[in-house]
């Protein structure tokens, strides 16, 4: 028998391990448990949950303020998403291929990333104000903007979609810029000298190369705007007619309006299934390329 | 040596009697929070101030919320806990009414009326307008007293009315009809610019629903909750007529209240809106509003009772009213009724009026309230005035219907489809 060769200090090992493990377990293990424990109960906060089985999930497929939520989830997240990849990897092609404002441009679109959502909500509402500063600013150019968007339900998504572009997307160029800038150039050189023209360059060399950069932004994209919260809340409350009624919004009002905690764990279990499976699929997209 | 016993005994009665003069009063350590409204923290803060020095013992510390948005959930996440201030007032009504019903609040009893220095509940029920102390009861149980208790009117802006060539004294709407012709002829545009809004309607949430649409959905037989108070209503006939009447009243001014939801104060404190619902408190709202605008000026403004339709019984002027309530998990319940009692009556009570613009529905404070013009304007529409809806599940109820409302005014979704929805969202509420 082999006796497995260990060192002296290896339980020494273990006993570093300890306070991150205990951290963890404390702030994502523990509450993770908790929630699906209680999303089996019927749970206000103030008296001792009381087991109900399925019925928090039956509940939320029959409801439809629940199934609107989903809705409007669903297209925040296409657009954001699809959007708020499209975008900045344009920018930053642009941007990497010019050479130029490399450092200005920098600035400028880096700094909605590092405004506090309730600055720039405060921001965009102002801008929206019809008559108002959009209006002044489109006028020059002959349109009129007399109705502002946050007021109707069919435009109030597309005005806070647009904030939340706005807010986020230099972020994503930052992200672009350096994965572009991992690009050896020799790849460049030896594209120019087969004669490759500027989109089988893109087709060829970038893109394959930047699937590792595009899985990180198009995964931590997704992410983000599944758990979008702050400018539904603090813009427009989910207005008007629940058109911004979004999960997270729903999940909140449920829990800490409605004293449903059972429903609103629940919901935000359902999410987290949401995340799980399309950052899944996502990986499996962006590899499905490899060579 | 008898004499010498007798003195000893007297000493030692009479350093007794000083002990128990000079036992330090019982110190009192209260938190309040309230929602922010900022006549009402400098009023607070300076009652405080006032009460201290009175009183040595307390110590009182005062926390206004710096967000009223997420208010209640702060006030809920710290009941939950078992923590949260000893003293403070509901974002709704009815939230004193959910947390009684989850034990979360002090009861007034008998006892806690005593050391108020009323004899027994009938006496402090002498000292309010009839009636109204019955809806701080939460089965049988007496859990709050008013903070503020706000009758709405219509108020009209003169000079809104003379751009239009109208007089607000004279054509002041005295039926639901005539609103609708006369906030038709108030809207004015500049091309596909909103000059003057006739008849604002509030998109803000369930309270500033109700207070434009339960007079007209009472007159109307109308009501969210059946009698039983077991099933939702709001999709029967008297409210699908309410509604409708909303939306036309939308459409009649091409969508002008849902348009300019933003500064509506501003704008109506300057005659930029015509009609508005307002109350006691409106007046030096308007004013700060106007930012020192010449428009401005509380003579430019008419109160009239809202609208009766024919055949109701009458108005049914809403009432929103705000109760103070105790923490059950106070360490000084009967100390801190005192206080917001002492708070609520005599001069204090009047201060209330006349720094905040808030009413009480004491009786000295109704009285003296009559006295004043601008007061008497809202008092006048007391006698036929209802509280706002109030229910323990008001949050969840109150969503349903203020998102009716908005999809009322801004959506062409059939109303009767739209009320249906709700009225499922409210029964779901109350099954469970």
């Amino acid at each position: 028998m082999i006796t497995p060769f260990r060192r002296p200090w290896d339980k020494w090992g273990l006993i570093f391990l300890l306070p991150g493990f205990l951290y963890f377990a404390g702030i994502f293990i523990y509450p993770t448990l908790r929630t699906i424990g209680i999303s089996f109960t019927d749970y206000n906060l103030f008296t001792p949950p009381r087991w109900s089985g399925l019925h928090n999930y039956l509940t939320l497929f029959q409801q439809g303020v629940f199934l609107g939520s989903v809705r409007v989830t669903v297209l925040y997240v296409l657009v954001v998403g699809v959007v708020n990849y499209v975008l900045p990897f344009a920018i930053a092609l642009l941007l990497f291929s010019s050479g130029r404002m490399l450092g200005i441009g920098r600035a400028l679109y880096f700094l909605p990333v590092i405004l506090p959502w309730v600055v720039v909500s405060a921001l965009w509402k102002i801008f929206y104000i019809a008559p108002g500063p959009i209006g002044s600013i489109l006028g020059l150019v002959g349109l009129s903007y007399t109705v502002n968007v946050l007021t109707s339900p069919s435009t109030a998504m597309w005005g806070i979609i647009v904030i939340a572009l706005w807010k986020s997307f230099g972020f994503y160029v930052v992200l672009f810029m350096t994965g572009l800038q991992g690009i050896p150039a020799a790849y460049y050189e030896v594209a120019d000298l087969d004669g490759a023209n500027a989109a089988q360059r893109f087709r060829l060399v970038t893109f394959p190369l930047m699937r590792s950069t595009s899985l990180f932004i198009a995964t931590v994209n997704f992410i983000g705007a599944i758990k979008e919260f702050d400018p539904f809340q603090i813009i427009t409350m989910g207005g008007p007619a629940r058109a911004t009624y979004v999960m997270t919004l729903f999940t909140y009002e449920t829990a800490f309006k409605f004293l449903r905690m059972g429903r609103a764990a629940a919901a935000a279990l359902l999410m987290c299934a949401a995340i799980v499976v399309v950052t899944v699929a996502q990986f499996r997209l962006f590899r499905s390329g490899r060579d | 040596m008898t004499s010498k016993r007798t003195l000893v005994l007297f000493l030692l009665v009479g350093l007794l009697a000083a002990g128990v003069s000079w036992a330090a009063p019982k110190e009192v350590s209260l938190t309040i929070w309230t929602h922010t409204h900022a006549p009402a923290n400098a009023y607070i803060t300076k009652l405080i101030a006032q009460f201290q020095s009175s009183h040595p013992n307390y110590t009182i510390s005062y926390e206004p919320a710096a967000d009223n948005d997420t208010y209640e959930s702060k006030l809920l996440a710290a009941l939950a806990s078992g923590g949260g201030p000893d003293i403070f007032n509901t974002a709704s009504f009815s939230d004193m009414y959910t947390f009684a019903g989850l034990g979360q609040l002090q009861e007034i009893t008998p006892q806690i009326l005593k050391d108020m220095g009323y004899a027994s509940p009938a006496a402090f029920k002498k000292d309010y307008v009839p009636g109204i102390i019955d809806k701080l009861y939460y089965k049988g149980k007496l859990y709050g007293l008013y903070r503020e208790f706000n009758i709405f009117g219509l108020m009209l802006n003169k000079l809104a009315f003379k751009r239009a060539g109208l007089d607000a004294t004279k054509d002041a709407p005295k039926t639901w009809d005539q609103m609708l012709s006369l906030a038709k002829k108030l809207t004015i545009y500049s091309g596909d610019k909103l000059v003057q809004t006739g008849m604002y309607e509030p998109l803000w949430n369930a309270d500033w629903t109700l207070i434009p649409i339960q007079p007209l959905l009472t007159q109307n037989g109308g009501s969210i909750l059946d009698p039983s108070g077991n099933a939702a209503a709001i999709a029967q006939p008297g409210a699908l007529k309410t509604f409708t009447y909303f939306r036309q009243l939308a459409r009649a001014q091409n969508n002008a209240p849902v348009k300019a939801p933003e500064d509506v104060w501003a704008r109506f404190a300057v005659g930029d809106v015509a009609m508005y619902v307002g109350s006691t408190w409106t007046m030096p709202l308007l004013k700060d509003s106007a930012k020192g605008d010449p428009r401005f000026s509380p003579d430019n403004f008419v109160v009239v009772p809202y609208p009766k339709a024919p055949g109701a019984d009458r108005v049914h002027a809403p009432i929103q009213a705000l109760a103070w309530c105790v923490n059950h998990a106070s360490r000084s319940p009967s100390e801190a009724w005192q206080f917001v009692q002492w708070m609520t009556s005599g001069q204090q009570a009047i201060g209330w009026y006349t720094e905040v613009g808030y009413l009480l529905p004491t009786k000295t404070m109704m009285d003296m309230a009559r006295k004043n013009a601008d007061v008497a304007k809202f008092m006048n529409l007391a006698s036929d005035a209802d509280l706002l809806f109030a229910h323990s599940k008001y949050n969840e109820i109150g969503s349903a219907v203020y998102n009716a409302w908005q999809a009322t005014l801004t959506t062409d979704r059939d109303i009767g489809s739209i009320l249906g929805d709700a009225a499922q969202q409210i029964n779901e509420t109350l099954s469970h």
